[in-house]
């Protein structure tokens, strides 16, 4: 029988048995290796996400320059639109009713003359003579139907004569059959 | 001093060691790895934020296509326009292709005038007042008509048209035409409607008399029939007109008028459309 006087910390381990000091080492350098290795890694991302970032400033950059070339593209449109809308008003149509002038003469009426007319803002003043008032009556009917509004605004007998000398307003030619244009 | 004694005691160096290392290891995660970890976040964030930005720059950016195509149409617009709408600096053709299209319809143009260039300062656009008076057959009217077409920046402001006899009209035109104005002169643009046709709206003449001074020249005793003379089977009739008197036969002219028959007791006349009858004495 064999007695191990040594005390018992200084005695040989069993062969299974583990050093508790092993054990903490171990412990010490694996959370030293892991505290290395996750800086080591992050700062890795940090400098990818640097990278990344800074292409995507560059990036900006050049579509911000891109952005002020639409700005001022933009405005340049709105430029060509205000002039062309210049222009759209320079050709406004506004004549329609001294285009329709000819509509009312188109038809003659017995002992009536038409000695002038003047146009103006959409409104015709016809000056003439006739022999007979009947025929100023049928000639203002059918300037009615061609018209809103025709009105007798004078008729004189020319002294001496049997001629009577009118004057005719007509306001609103329009084209026959079709709305005012006025 | 015990409990010094007592630590120093337990200490060993592995102990110390391993202290060192944990604390080695402590320094890292503190001082290296949480501050880069805060920074990944951030540079995360600016990026998410970037990204967003990106997104919405390339929105605006993609536009651009649309809006230079949209930009070349209203060039293409406005070229067009210019051919049809004249600058101040085109006057000078205005007014000849005026004369043109006059020559082109047989008319003559008795006045041409026009007032300098009106324009509010700044303004793209300005009118030039301008006055025209035109003579001739009952083309006048298509003439008008046309002028209209070939400058449809002409705002036709007034229209004034009396009969002067024999078929001819007088046309009295107060117009503006709008132009725009530049900075200076470029090789003009406009381009006047060629002149391929005549437009058919005339005049009806029948629809027309003398202005009445003239009818009244030959009405209330200022020219009278004093006779009227049967020979060798033509009748001829004495006509005293302003003093002087003359002998007509059917179609003779007296002024504007035309002898159109003469029967036994008057003179029918024809004032360019206009029938009179002048009895003996009366």
């Amino acid at each position: 029988m064999k007695i191990n006087l040594l005390p018992k910390e200084e005695r040989p381990l069993k062969q299974s048995a583990v050093r508790p000091e092993f054990i903490v080492g171990l412990l010490v350098l694996l959370l030293l290796g892991a505290a290395g290795f996750v800086t080591l890694r992050e700062n890795a991302r940090v400098d990818h996400l640097t990278m990344v970032y800074e292409k995507a400033l560059s990036k900006e950059e050049a579509l911000q320059a891109q952005v002020q070339g639409v700005n001022r593209l933009r405005q340049e449109l709105a430029e060509l639109e205000a002039r062309e809308k210049a222009y759209q008003e320079l050709l406004a149509e506004e004549h329609e009713s001294a285009v329709l002038l000819p509509s009312l003469l188109e038809k003659s009426f017995p002992s009536l003359w038409i000695e002038a007319l003047v146009w103006e803002s959409s409104q015709v003043e016809i000056v003439g003579y006739t022999k007979d008032m009947t025929s100023v009556s049928r000639y203002l009917n059918f300037l009615n139907e061609r018209s809103e509004e025709s009105t007798l605004s004078f008729a004189h007998p020319a002294e001496q004569t049997d001629f009577i000398i009118f004057g005719i307003e007509v306001k609103g030619v329009r084209d026959y059959g079709q709305s005012p244009l006025d | 001093m015990v409990n010094l004694r007592s630590i120093r005691e337990k200490l060993s160096w592995q102990g110390v060691v391993f202290a060192a290392l944990f604390l080695t290891a402590a320094v890292i995660f503190a001082g290296f790895y949480l501050p880069a970890r805060k920074k990944a976040g951030e540079l995360e964030e600016q990026l998410s934020q970037l990204v967003q930005n990106e997104q919405l720059l390339l929105g605006i950016v993609e536009q651009i296509p649309q809006l230079e195509a949209g930009q070349r149409q209203i060039e293409d617009r406005l070229l067009t326009s210019a051919k049809y709408i004249p600058s101040q600096y085109d006057l000078p053709e205005v007014l000849e292709g005026l004369r043109t299209l006059s020559t082109y319809y047989g008319l003559d143009i008795a006045s041409l005038d026009h007032v300098p260039v009106k324009s509010e300062q700044g303004s793209e656009t300005g009118i030039i007042p301008l006055v025209m008076a035109v003579q001739g057959s009952e083309k006048v009217f298509a003439y008008l008509l046309h002028i209209q077409e070939v400058l449809p920046s002409l705002k036709v402001t007034q229209v004034g048209l009396g009969y002067i006899g024999r078929g001819l009209f007088h046309l009295e035109l107060t117009a503006d035409l709008q132009v725009f104005m530049l900075d200076h002169a470029p090789a003009t643009g406009l381009e006047l409607a060629k002149l391929t046709r005549e437009d058919l709206v005339d005049l009806p003449v029948q629809a027309f008399g003398l202005p009445f001074e003239i009818i009244s020249q030959y009405l209330g005793r200022q020219v009278q029939v004093l006779g009227i003379v049967d020979f060798q089977s033509q009748r001829s009739a004495l006509v005293s007109k302003e003093g002087k008197q003359y002998w007509l036969r059917a179609g003779d002219r007296l002024g504007e008028a035309v002898v159109r028959e003469i029967s036994s007791n008057g003179v029918y006349l024809d004032i360019d459309g206009v029938d009179l009858k002048l009895t003996i004495g009366g």
